[in-house]
């Protein structure tokens, strides 16, 4: 399969005139995402998110590295017919119409005539704001805003699409609307490269994801292998005083307050050696639970280990 | 943008810069005629002794291009300096909105009228240290507006002819006016100027150019009563002439005697009344002069916006001249209110009074003569213009005479 | 073609701004105004309503070029919009260059009403004779402005609105003392360093004095020699500077981060 996006060794430095430090916004990134995929990329607030699609985009100049969309490198005019952009908390010329500013954007890739107000059309009721097409802007709610972003990025029915932390400050409401729409997408075949610090949208949606902090890359991968990495369940009956202390060597988390013994431990090879050395002394398993965690802990895990460093 | 298309505008860039300073070259010069009032060289110099400061609003006017603007504003409160008298004041002010716009013709003629002609609230003045500067401005205004008649004719007819009584310099600048498509009336006038000077026959040919000139017009534009109204009245003239000629021809023969007298009787402090008698009919006007005995008349040649401070130079003559009721005239003066204007400084004064036929109206020429032919005088009859006669009295004072 | 779409949407927003319309309805009542001028002679009269009217054309024009100068670009910045155009099939010379396109249509626009209003004040006083002559000075004006607005881009891809509003009118006011730049450039009494600035700045600064041209417009009476040559000298001298410019905001602007 092609590839959609991919940096290798992206270093993004501001050198801020007010501050004597310089402000590393991205240092060393690799990833690579595949056509087809939605990609999430995760980060808290300042952890180089924006720079990076910044980049990608060509508004912004690494400082060192290299970054590629669609096998051109970034910034490159021909590429950008085939990708679109939301951008983090978007604004549009308020002063027009949801009609207005379509036909505006579609000008821009040199759409015209009968095939412009087909796609306008058609575009506004995918978004749901067709009956409001001939409000102004300036009338619009933050839900409706977003959606005439969604509306804007698909005009020229793009292969990629890059979206900004696309839900922030959106109600639970329009918060699934987007969601819907993401997913709709997904179906359609494209490739979709979503930021967000909001975990319960990347977790529905996402195939893979990359998780940034302080502009590093901490880990990447599939969600599957993410979450579960590690994470088993034991429980266990009949289990004497110094094999429970022997237990607590192996696991990471040990409940020993009633009878069942509820053993935690990171690996399939650390079950296998909880299991070997339960049976001889005795002791009863009574289930073993592959962990999903949920991408919440993850993050805050990771978040917090990196931080302790 | 690659890197080669970026070295190559920046190049480009470069290189546009010499045709920048080239071009800024040719049109530097060329500018003055399109920014007149623009140079700053022009404020700081020849602006009189009390040169003016433009406010700075007004600056930040000329700045953006509003000179005439300013000069607008600047010349209507000129206006209170008008009523106020302050002649001193008004010849940097006016210089100064001339100077903005040079074109502001009104401002030179009205300007150099204030100037000669002196008119203050209180009465008319006639001081003559200011009949120089004021024709000095005209003139200016004349070489920044020399395309167009109204300022020639200006200094000729309400300067030369009417004020100062130079036939000879009105009959020059009217023929200037001439050449700029005047009206009829400066036609006119050149002929009336003719008179005055009496060159008869050089006016019978005015008037007849006159005629001409009025019936080119009426061929050229039939429903132009303006022309058929001057020719009427440049027949009548000429008629009129014509029949003078002969009249007066032979008044030398029989010249009348004027019996003319005149005296000076201080009133009081720079109050004092003038009085005397001359056998010319109602209408004509006997001039005076009272001046400093060293009293230096300006000319042109050497001259300066600074008016002499110390010198005191009233100066009757023409329309300030005294007018004869019944063979008598008389008239009072009082100068204290005016002391900047006649500040008596010097020990001796002269003051002369005369009877001039040339500028007497056509009821006294019909006695007199274009220029004096009919006059004669026991006592002061004055022959000191070649071909001319009058009759003229000059009496010695001293400053306690006055004061 | 994206610069075009850019310049009609530039144009459109521009013309829907208060601020602009403001300026423009203020120098239309004081055009108007002028009529009221009324303790002069008609000669004078005449001379100040075209002196006046030229001269707020001028100062209005200047406004609302500056105004829309320095926020063209830093605008689009500081509300992101520009993300979404530059992340569309378009190049950032294209952008700026639309942007600068609009702005100028803007002046036209802006330039034209009051140019109307002006002539038909002017043909009133003057028994309704058109005076389309005075069309040349809203021209060389129309020039200064496009000079002037592309001196307000270059500064507006390195500064913010406020510094650089000061810094645009600022180089108008020294562009528009090009005499005293020009007296102070000559002279053998001064030192050869006072003359070297002068003429730095008077030949290197955009001379905004050029396009005065009021003199034969007000006094039609005046003679003056080449006068064709001047205005397209003057035209001539605005483009080239203006390009200048214009390649050195593209250049800044191509290198810029957003
Ligand atoms: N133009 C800029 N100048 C200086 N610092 C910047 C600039 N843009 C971003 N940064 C800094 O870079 C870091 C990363 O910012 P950003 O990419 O916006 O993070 P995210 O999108 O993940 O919240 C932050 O510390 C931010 O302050
Ligand atoms: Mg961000």
């Amino acid at each position: 399969m092609a590839i959609a996006v991919k940096t290798e060794h992206l270093t993004k430095t501001f050198q801020h005139i007010m501050h004597k430090e310089p402000v590393n916004a991205v240092s060393d990134l690799s990833i690579e995402v595949q056509e087809g995929e939605i990609f999430g990329f995760l980060g808290p607030n300042g952890a180089g998110k924006t720079t990076t699609i910044k980049i990608l985009l060509g508004l912004v100049y690494p400082t060192s590295g290299q970054a590629w969309i669609l096998d051109k490198p970034a910034g490159d005019i021909e590429t950008k017919r085939q990708i679109s952009y939301l951008p983090e908390t978007p604004y549009f010329y308020d002063y027009m119409s949801g009609i207005e500013v379509l036909d505006f954007y579609a000008s821009l890739f040199g759409i015209d005539g009968a095939k412009k107000r087909s796609r306008i059309e058609e575009l506004l009721k995918i978004v749901g704001l067709y009956q409001d097409r001939h409000k102004r802007l300036s009338q619009y709610s933050k839900g409706m805003l977003q959606r005439i972003g969604i509306a804007q990025a698909l005009v020229n029915d793009p292969k990629l699409l890059i979206l900004d932390e696309p839900t922030t400050g959106l109600d639970p409401i329009a918060h699934s609307e987007i969601r819907d729409l993401i997913l709709k997408l997904r179906d359609e075949g494209k490739t979709v490269f979503l930021s967000s610090h909001q975990l319960s949208d990347v977790e529905m949606v996402c195939n893979r994801v990359a998780i940034l902090n302080r502009g590093t890359l901490i880990k990447t991968g599939s969600l599957d292998e993410l979450l579960l990495a590690g994470q088993f369940k034991i429980e266990a009956e009949n289990l004497d005083k110094a094999m429970i202390e022997k237990l607590k060597e192996v696991s990471t988390y040990i409940d020993s307050k009633s009878n069942v013994v509820i053993i935690e431990v990171a690996d399939g090879e650390k079950v296998n050696a909880v299991i070997d050395m339960i049976r001889p002394t005795g002791g009863r398993i009574i289930s073993i639970l592959p962990q999903r965690r949920s991408l919440e802990d993850l993050f805050v895990e990771i978040i917090r280990e990196v931080n302790k460093k | 943008m690659k890197l080669g298309t970026r070295i190559t505008l920046a190049i480009i860039a470069v290189m546009l810069i010499p045709p920048i300073v080239g071009l800024q070259k040719a049109i530097d010069p060329a500018r003055k005629q399109f920014q007149p009032g623009r140079g700053v060289g022009s404020v700081m110099t020849d602006m009189g002794n009390n040169p003016v400061v433009l406010p700075s609003q007004f600056v930040a006017g000329t700045v953006i291009g509003l000179q005439e603007v300013v000069a607008g504003l600047l010349w209507v409160r000129t206006d209170e300096f008008f009523h106020s008298g302050n002649y001193e004041a008004i010849i940097p002010m006016v210089r100064m909105i001339t100077w903005l716009d040079p074109h502001m013709v009104d401002v030179y003629s009205v300007g150099a009228w204030h100037l000669d002609y002196n008119f203050v609230d209180s009465g008319q003045r006639a001081d003559h240290r200011y009949v120089v500067p004021a024709i000095k401005f005209l003139e200016e205004g004349i070489a920044n507006n020399p395309s167009i008649f109204d300022l020639y004719f200006d200094l000729a007819f309400v300067h030369y002819y009417l004020k100062i009584g130079n036939f000879e310099k009105a009959e020059e600048y009217m023929r200037l006016a001439a050449k700029h498509n005047p009206p009829f009336y400066v036609y006119r006038e050149i002929a009336h100027a003719l008179e005055k000077q009496g060159r008869v026959d050089d006016a019978i040919k005015q008037w007849q150019e006159c005629i001409k000139i009025g019936q080119e017009e009426l061929a050229r534009n039939p429903k132009d009563t303006g022309a058929v109204t001057h020719i009427q009245v440049s027949k009548r003239n000429l008629d009129s002439t014509l029949i003078r000629k002969v009249e007066r021809a032979n008044l030398g023969s029989r010249p009348t005697d004027m019996g003319f007298d005149a005296n000076f009787k201080r009133l009081g402090p720079r109050q004092f009344l003038i009085s005397g008698k001359i056998n010319v009919p109602d209408g004509a006007r006997v001039f005076l002069t009272l001046t400093d005995s060293d009293y230096k008349e300006p000319t042109l040649k050497n001259f300066s916006w600074d008016v002499d401070t110390d010198a005191t130079a009233l100066w009757e003559t023409q329309i300030h001249g005294i007018s004869i009721n019944k063979g008598k005239f008389h008239k009072k003066y009082d100068l204290s209110k005016d002391i900047k204007q006649y500040p008596f400084k010097k020990d001796k004064y002269t003051l002369t009074l005369w009877f001039d036929p040339r500028c007497a109206p056509i009821s006294a020429q019909d006695i007199t003569g274009w220029k004096g032919e009919g006059i004669t005088d026991k006592q002061y009859l004055d022959t000191s213009i070649p071909g001319v006669k009058m009759v003229k009295k000059v009496i010695t004072l001293n400053r306690q005479d006055i004061l | 073609m994206t610069m075009l779409t850019i310049a009609k949407n530039t144009l459109g927003e521009a013309m829907r701004k208060k601020i602009l319309n403001i300026f423009l309805l203020v120098a239309l009542a004081m055009i108007a105004f002028a009529v009221s001028f009324a303790s002069f002679t008609m000669r004078e009269e005449l001379t100040i309503i075209k002196s006046f009217g030229l001269g707020v054309i001028a100062i209005a024009g200047m406004f609302i070029t500056v105004m829309l100068g320095v926020n063209l670009v830093p605008q689009e910045v500081e509300r992101r919009t520009i993300y979404t155009i530059l992340s569309k099939p378009v190049r950032r010379w294209e952008f700026l260059l639309g942007k600068f396109f609009g702005a100028l249509a803007t002046i036209l626009v802006n330039l034209a009403f009051m140019a109307v209003v002006f002539l038909v004040t002017v043909a009133w006083k003057h028994q309704w004779q058109p005076e389309w002559a005075l069309l040349k000075g809203v021209l060389m004006i129309f020039f200064q402005l496009f000079l002037l607005s592309s001196v307000a881009l270059v500064f507006s891809i390195f500064t913010t609105p406020v510094v650089n509003f000061f810094l645009t009118a600022g180089v108008y006011i020294v562009g528009s003392l090009s005499d005293v730049t020009l007296s102070m450039s000559h002279g053998a009494d001064k030192s050869p360093i006072v003359k070297g600035f002068y003429w730095l700045v008077h030949y290197l600064v955009p001379n905004f004095a050029n396009f005065f041209t009021q003199n034969p417009l007000i006094h039609p009476e005046s003679v003056i020699k080449n006068e064709l040559l001047y205005y397209a000298q003057n035209i001539i001298y605005a483009i080239i500077y203006a390009s200048v410019l214009l390649i050195i905001a593209i250049l800044a602007f191509e290198r810029k981060d957003m």
